[in-house]
């Protein structure tokens, strides 16, 4: 019995400890941003790699999103006669909810997957600490570059996800329902509050970024540098940044929407 | 030797005087290892100690070689010189400085006349051979860039690839990748030259290389270089001094001659590999017979 | 260089891509356009019950937006909410005046209207000084928006910033069927 406990308190020991770990990789990442200034090269191809690769992925699940919006919104909408807030109804959902969760979640599976393996290989390799034997920081060098291109990456992808949505939408309601083309726009531009719904959506998916590209990279610079660890490495990614999108949004909404 | 006089230490304190200092330091070792105990942080505590007092000297100049049996800690031991890992009790000395009393910054430039060869070459894979060895340059000095070319290509062609400048690191053989570390690892013009096992799965030509080229790096470039290494001839008949590692501690030590004739049966054992002796075949566990009359009842 | 070269242009386009989507966002799909509207002029109004109005909601003549409801607030004094709107003047542009403070007809019997700078007292609304305003309810289960008449009965019109005094509030419709049920008792 005591066997248990010992193992479990052992456990948590280590659950703090690699939650301590996380932190200073934060501030240690952090504190190399300042200087990719004048080397932002390195970011940009980075952007390149997070941002262009994740894109069709995410312009054709939002395309889908929102069809499928549209589709079910109008079967609801249509039996009290209110089809013509299907467009509120999409561009609200989008907006606020589905446009950057979804990208974000497609974002932990296509872009924080392929980080944690690259940074995972590059550990497993000794690339880091070949680099660290140069006398050059590989948090600086490595991961810096990555973690702001994922940053500045998921809200635009977030942004482009939702607008397709919101075509996406357009398009089974007006052409293909004949949902009145006027009343779809003019709902919807009547009732999406900038100050209220956009920017609330953009702030979630500022902190989703950060979040994602954080877990992603740590799991990678803190995987145990064999192939099994780096796949156990990419798995947890997944998990943990899907986990924490969905729970940071609980918090988010109560926050932004509750009171 | 073993304790610093005071007039060492106030040298030490004076930055700019260094090429007097360093004159001064001429006759002393390098790498000075004194009591050294390590032991990896697992992950729930501490493991057994991997070391358990080790003693050291790397001369200036000199080819040494670590040589001892897989999971002794040699490369661990490189790490310390390194270092990329800090001792648990002990002393390691890189000309002259303390590592355990430096900060992250004087560690850096320690480094940075330290050059490492690991054991997969460790290249960055996202990066042409002429970008990796070009890497440290870039990092470290503000040279224009047709300097950085002419140095690299100086680099290369010593060790012979400069017509693979342009090729990625997944397109070179095992050989060829150390190789291209190597140039890379000379890049700084370092003053020692740290190698983890270069010769481990390299076929008879390229290890022949890699010999020729240790040697001839360490003379030309006045090198200081730890050869970490598990292949007895080959190792031995590079260096200049040997040391032997087993089990924490330091075993033998001599020039090849001496190791060859120690009378120890454990290094008899290690340097012509018989699968018996001192070192059991067997890892410890029940008599076999005892297990099988047990398992008939 | 050359791959280097698509890479920027690829992140170029990308980072183009992502900012004109948050553009689009912000001004097509939400409103920030009529937040940042050139300030129209303001109007109000006083109602007994405002239901579920809020603040942005349209302000609409004969079915067409003209502006929005910018403020809502309770006068402590008579016990009845305040409505603030604001008139985009493009929508419901000011009229000119003559010295009796009669609408200028051109030489096709049409009214003259000002320019967006128009002031008083030679421009006026073209709203009538027994305008009315009321709440209405957009649909069955729609939201509630602010609907003007332009009146008619009298010779004035009104200014900017003046008070649309004819009113009818919200109705509630637990009122309603309130009210009917106390006159079914009564009749009995």
């Amino acid at each position: 019995m005591s066997e248990v406990v010992h193992q479990w308190l052992l456990s948590l020991f280590s659950l703090f400890r690699r939650l301590g770990r996380g932190q200073f990789f934060l501030f240690h990442l952090l504190g190399g941003i300042p200087s990719l200034i004048p080397r932002f090269r390195l970011v940009i191809q980075q952007l390149y790699a997070i941002g262009v690769h994740s894109l069709t992925i995410v312009m054709v699940a939002g395309l889908f999103v929102g069809m499928v919006l549209g589709l079910q919104g109008y079967n609801t909408l249509v039996d009290f006669g209110a089809e013509e807030s299907l467009g509120v109804l999409v561009a609200l959902s989008l907006v606020r909810e589905l446009g950057p969760v979804v990208a974000a979640l497609l974002f932990a599976g296509r872009a924080g997957s392929a980080l944690t393996a690259e940074i995972g290989l590059m550990k497993a390799t000794e690339q880091l600490s070949g680099m660290e034997m140069m006398a050059v920081d590989p948090v600086h060098r490595m991961i810096s570059p990555r973690f702001l291109a994922g940053f500045i990456s998921l809200p635009l992808l977030t942004a482009i996800f939702t607008l397709l949505g919101v075509f996406g939408g357009y398009f089974v309601a007006v052409p293909l329902l004949g949902v009145d083309e006027g009343a779809f726009w003019s709902q919807m531009q009547a009732r999406v509050d900038f100050f209220e719904d956009i920017q609330s959506g953009v702030i979630k998916s500022v902190v989703f970024g950060f979040v994602v590209s954080w877990i992603a990279l740590f799991e990678g610079y803190d995987a145990t540098a064999t192939s099994e660890g780096v796949s156990r490495a990419t798995t947890r990614t997944v998990v943990h940044a899907s986990l924490a999108i969905l729970g940071l949004d609980f918090v988010l909404t109560a926050l932004m929407f509750g009171a | 030797m073993a304790k610093p006089t005071p007039q060492r230490k106030k040298t030490e304190s004076t930055r700019g005087r260094g090429r007097r200092r360093s004159q001064k330091r001429r006759a002393e070792p390098l790498v000075r290892i004194r009591d050294l105990e390590f032991s990896h942080e697992g992950r729930y505590g501490t493991c057994p100690s991997l070391f358990k007092g080790i003693n050291l000297d790397i001369h200036r100049g000199k080819i040494v070689a670590i040589l001892g049996p897989s999971g002794t800690g040699k490369t661990t031991l490189l790490r310390l010189i390194g270092g990329q890992l800090s001792a648990s009790a002990g002393r390691v000395e890189v000309d002259g400085e303390q590592l355990s009393t430096l900060n992250r910054k004087g560690l850096y430039r320690l480094r940075r006349r330290i050059g490492m060869l690991f054991q997969s070459g460790a290249l960055l894979t996202d990066m042409t051979v002429f970008e990796n060895v070009a890497f440290p340059i870039l990092e470290h000095t503000r040279l224009p860039g047709k300097m950085v070319r002419d140095l690299v290509w100086m680099k290369l062609e010593a060790v012979g690839l400069r017509g693979a400048e342009a090729l990625m690191p997944a397109e070179l053989s095992g050989g060829m990748a150390r190789r291209v570390a190597l140039a890379r690892a000379i890049a700084l013009d370092p003053m020692m030259v740290l190698y983890d096992e270069p010769f481990t799965g390299q076929d008879p030509i390229s290890m022949g290389v890699l010999m020729k080229l240790i040697r001839e790096l360490n003379q030309t470039l006045r090198l200081t270089s730890v050869v970490v290494s598990h292949d007895v001839e080959e190792t031995l008949s590079i260096a200049d001094y040997v040391y032997l590692l087993s089990e924490g501690q330091v075993v033998g030590k001599g020039s090849p001659q001496q190791i060859r004739q120690a009378q120890s049966p454990w290094i008899q054992q290690f340097l012509k590999g018989e699968p018996d002796g001192p070192v059991p075949f067997h890892y410890p566990a029940e008599p076999f017979h005892t297990v099988l009359m047990g398992a008939q009842e | 260089m050359k791959q280097s070269r698509a890479v920027e242009i690829w992140v170029g386009l990308f980072m183009g891509i992502g900012i004109a989507a948050l553009v689009v966002l912000a001004f097509y799909v939400g409103n920030l356009s009529s937040y940042n509207s050139v300030t129209g002029y303001r109007l109000e109004a006083r109602f007994d019950e405002i239901g579920g109005l809020k603040p942005r909601a349209p302000v609409t003549i004969a079915g067409v937006q003209v502006g929005r409801v910018v403020a809502i607030h309770l006068d402590s004094q008579e016990y009845r909410a305040v409505v603030e709107m604001e008139i985009d003047p493009e929508k419901m542009p000011l009229q000119r005046l003559n010295e009796e403070g009669e609408p200028l007809i051109d030489e096709q019997g049409l009214r003259v209207m000002c320019d967006r700078n128009g002031e008083p007292p030679h421009c006026s609304t073209v709203l009538y000084e027994d305008a009315s305003a009321s709440i209405l309810t957009a649909g069955m289960l729609g939201e509630q928006y602010m609907g003007l008449e332009p009146g008619g009965g009298a010779l004035a019109f009104l200014y900017p910033g003046d008070e649309v005094r004819m009113t009818q509030s919200s109705i509630a419709l637990e009122q309603v069927i309130g009210q009917f049920l106390f006159n079914q008792v009564d009749q009995e």
